[in-house]
């Protein structure tokens, strides 16, 4: 798992700092929101990938630490602070299992579109919750899967676009989680937006071997199931579901 | 280079070594054989104090990445 997420995000980090979903997503701007920082907060973005979450945290913020185990990522993020003049980020080359962070230096805690690489949920809240101050707040966006995706199909479709993605909950499994490692106040908004399964297929191409290793898949499911994990055969597009969640460590 | 770690004049390497800490046993770590441009760390070692890990400091950014056993 490590090895893979090395080498996909190693390869395509170029690509991921050019994504104008990831840049400007509506997700963004609504865990900003929810997140309503004054300005003297010290955060942590964990698996900040290409920084766009660590430099809108970093316009509102004090001092924000920016984690990734990805050099390429992280050079791409450190290029985004230089051309917002963003001086207060530091950057740090390590794991979301174990951050390098002293106990409760943390008043938030953010992780946007990554989860679904982590293999153990729980213990990427629980590592959290030791950062968090006592009354920090966590925000969490990712994808999800539908409720009604009995057979999982989505996470086998997302696997197979990117071999680094484990898992993605659904939005029941996460409550139950974040309930689990400790967290209060648990708050969810879900968005849903519609892909061409060009763009669900980006950075990838189209004609590239995991596209035919995709379609190859959707001609071994029925209709009923490929409908319920978030895609429609006849149309070809994908519903992309996420999850605005926050949190507080009480 | 404002986004490296910067060297605090009164408290030398306080920014740095005040919150970060060893990934795998959560000890202090000191900081030895480092370089600095304007004023910012750019280069370094960073050993744990507890475990005796150490942790190298590449083009300004702390490699805080558990060893690999």
């Amino acid at each position: 798992m490590e090895k893979n997420f090395q080498d996909h995000f190693g390869k395509h980090a170029v690509e991921y700092s050019k994504s104008e979903s990831h840049k400007s997503g509506s997700d963004l701007k609504q865990l900003m929101e929810e997140l309503s920082l004054k300005g003297n907060e010290t955060c942590i973005d964990m698996a900040a990938g290409t920084g766009f979450t660590a430099a809108e945290l970093a316009k509102r913020a004090k001092l924000v630490y920016a984690i990734d185990a990805t050099p390429e990522m992280l050079n791409q993020a450190r290029k985004l602070a230089e051309e917002n003049k963003l001086t207060n980020i530091k950057f740090i080359l390590g794991r979301v299992e174990n951050v390098p962070l002293t106990d409760r230096s943390a008043d938030v805690i953010t992780c946007r579109r990554a989860a679904h690489h982590f293999p153990d949920k729980i213990e990427f809240l629980k590592e959290a919750r030791r950062l968090l101050k006592i009354g920090g707040k966590i925000g969490i966006v990712d994808m999800v899967r539908n409720e009604e995706d009995s057979e999982d199909v989505r996470n086998r479709f997302e696997i197979l676009r990117d071999t680094s993605h484990v898992y993605a909950p659904k939005i029941t499994e996460w409550k139950r989680y974040m309930s689990i490692a400790g967290f209060k106040n648990i708050n969810v908004l879900e968005t849903t937006e519609r892909y061409s399964y060009e763009r669900w297929l980006y950075p990838l191409k189209i004609g590239g071997p995991e596209d035919v290793q995709i379609r190859k898949f959707m001609s071994s499911m029925s209709d009923e199931f490929l409908r319920k994990g978030g895609f429609d055969p006849l149309e070809m597009t994908f519903d992309k579901k996420r999850m605005i969640a926050t949190a507080q460590n009480w | 280079m404002p986004y490296l770690w910067e060297k605090d004049n009164l408290n030398m390497y306080r920014n740095l070594l005040d919150l970060i800490c060893c990934p795998v046993c959560k000890g202090d770590l000191t900081l030895s054989d480092e370089k600095e441009e304007n004023g910012e760390i750019t280069s370094g070692i960073l050993t744990c104090q507890k475990c005796g890990n150490r942790y190298p400091i590449e083009e300004g950014i702390p490699n805080l990445l558990p060893p690999k056993t």
